[in-house]
């Protein structure tokens, strides 16, 4: 019996841990300086795939787990979609891919600082000194 | 045929070339100034299944892949320097690619080399050697990890000789909510080395131009162009009777493409269009030729197949008629920034867009299989 009880818990506890972890990969938010108006999900994919030139783009670490999830989420690629589509850019002078900063801090940092900034960042990071401006989900 | 590897000094100056924003950089003495080096390259080889008929891109290679291993056709190695003076608007860039070029194998040669200006966010100019952007994808066809095809359809980019402008271009912006326009304009000057029916020559467009319109709405982009030469040449046919003329080629040309990240559809028609050319007293080059592309991504991999078809106007240029060809390829994205390519063609012997000395009587298929491994960095 007392193994039974155990045997669930640990069932129970597992599904908690995996749930957490899919909560947490799913809590991306994407943030800009506080004044900024929200935007589509179209919008910011526009941006982070370089269609639209008007804001400036920071990225995570290619190593960032964020990374991959903003870019699932927000452009449907996967990274390497992304990179093909920025090498030609690169290659034919269209522009350069968004800057990379080392995590959520430099992130909120850089974007707090400019108003043609944009980030993502988790959820759990937002402070008042930026504002979200499209939650992913 | 020999082919050669050379460190000439043409290729020495072309590394110079390279360098030169990088030395403008370090003349202008400012903390503002940024240079960002990048490269891209592949490695890959081709062959046919028939002895007989040697595969090659376009007129511009003098040499191609028959049934032995040829890893000239498919390599190439880019490196590109972009300086930026502060937010001055001003900004200079070069690129050199190292690939293969008439009879040479790996030999260097400037794509873009230019100074640009941006008058806002929407409004540039370059003053410079810009690519010749006659199709959808001209500008990029050096970078293999930039597609999805190992080869963009001979059909209709292995038509094109010229592949860039000396002089200037222009472009243009505007949105409109979700809709992006952008139009370019690019006149100059071009040359180019090409080898027709084993014939070398060198081709000059003293004037040449490149419009284009391009508009995006979400995973569509449309794009019209119409671009053109004007080729002096005079030939030599015996000491008593030279040849003098200038051949006015025109390309028309539409593309389209549809990319939502599971999706891939690519298409693109041109037709071109040339003044009379005397002795013959046809346009010669006169054709047609478009492409339909499909794929679609599963996990690392990108499948595509692609239908094309070429049809010269006149039967001098074009004996046998048109056949349309099938290609099959896929993409593996094996890890970051680096891709692995295949891809299997199986044109008529008599297409000419396909080998160096087509079959002038027979229609028989051959095999062409291309692969190899695109990098960036």
């Amino acid at each position: 019996m007392n193994r039974q009880v155990n045997l669930l818990g640990s069932v129970l506890a597992l599904a908690g841990l995996t749930g957490a972890a899919l909560a947490q990969a799913g809590d991306l938010v994407v943030i800009m300086a506080p004044g900024a108006a929200a935007l589509s999900k179209d919008q910011v994919a526009n941006v982070y795939i370089g269609r639209n030139k008007d804001l400036k783009p920071y990225d995570l670490p290619e190593s960032a787990s964020e990374r991959t999830e903003f870019y699932r989420k927000a452009t449907d690629r996967d990274l390497s979609q992304v990179k093909a589509l920025w090498t030609r850019l690169t290659f034919t002078g269209e522009g350069t891919p968004p800057k990379e900063l080392a995590d959520d801090a430099a992130v909120k940092k850089a974007v707090a600082a400019d108003p043609k900034a944009i980030g993502y960042v988790s959820k759990a990071s937002v402070d008042s000194t930026v504002k979200v401006v499209l939650e992913l989900n | 045929m020999t082919r050669s590897l050379r460190w000439t000094r043409k290729s020495r100056a072309q590394f110079l070339i390279l360098l030169s924003p990088v030395l403008m950089a370090s003349a202008w003495a400012d903390d503002s100034v940024s240079v960002a080096v990048s490269g891209f390259g592949t490695a890959g080889a081709a062959m046919t299944s028939n002895a007989n008929y040697a595969y090659y891109h376009d007129s511009t290679e003098y040499t191609g892949a028959s049934n032995k291993i040829d890893v000239g056709l498919e390599s190439k190695l880019g490196l590109q320097a972009v300086v930026t003076f502060g937010s001055s608007g001003f900004s200079a860039t070069a690129q050199e690619v190292v690939r293969e070029r008439g009879n040479d194998l790996f030999s260097p040669g400037t794509e873009w080399l230019y100074a640009q200006y941006d008058v806002n966010h929407d409004l540039t100019f370059r003053l410079g050697r810009v690519a010749l952007a006659t199709f959808l994808l001209s500008d990029s066809r050096n970078v293999g990890y930039a597609s999805n095809w190992m080869n963009a359809p001979n059909e209709v980019y292995g038509d094109e000789p010229f592949q860039y402008l000396d002089g200037g271009q222009a472009r243009w912006k505007i949105s409109a909510g979700p809709v992006n326009i952008k139009l370019t304009g690019a006149f100059g000057s071009t040359s180019q080395g090409i080898s027709i029916n084993g014939v070398q020559l060198n081709v000059q467009a003293k004037t040449a131009f490149n419009v284009a319109a391009a508009i995006d709405y979400g995973n569509m982009l449309l794009r019209v162009s119409e671009t053109g030469g004007d080729s002096p040449f005079s030939l030599a046919l015996s000491p008593a009777l030279t040849v003098a003329t200038t051949t006015k080629d025109r390309f028309s040309a539409v593309g389209f493409q549809y990319d939502d990240g599971k999706a891939l559809v690519l298409s693109e028609w041109a037709k071109r269009t040339q003044n009379n050319i005397p002795l013959v007293n046809i346009p010669l080059a006169a054709s047609t030729q478009w492409y339909v592309a499909g794929g679609w991504r599963v996990g690392s991999w990108t499948p595509m197949a692609t239908y094309g078809v070429a049809k010269g106007e006149h039967s001098l240029s074009d004996p046998q008629g048109s056949f349309g060809t099938w290609s099959v390829m896929t993409r593996y994205d094996v890890a970051r920034n680096i891709d692995l390519k295949v891809q299997i063609s199986r044109p008529q012997d008599s297409n000419s867009r396909y080998f160096l000395a087509p079959s002038p009587t027979t229609t028989q298929r051959v095999n062409v299989l291309s692969f190899g491994v695109d990098f960036v960095f």
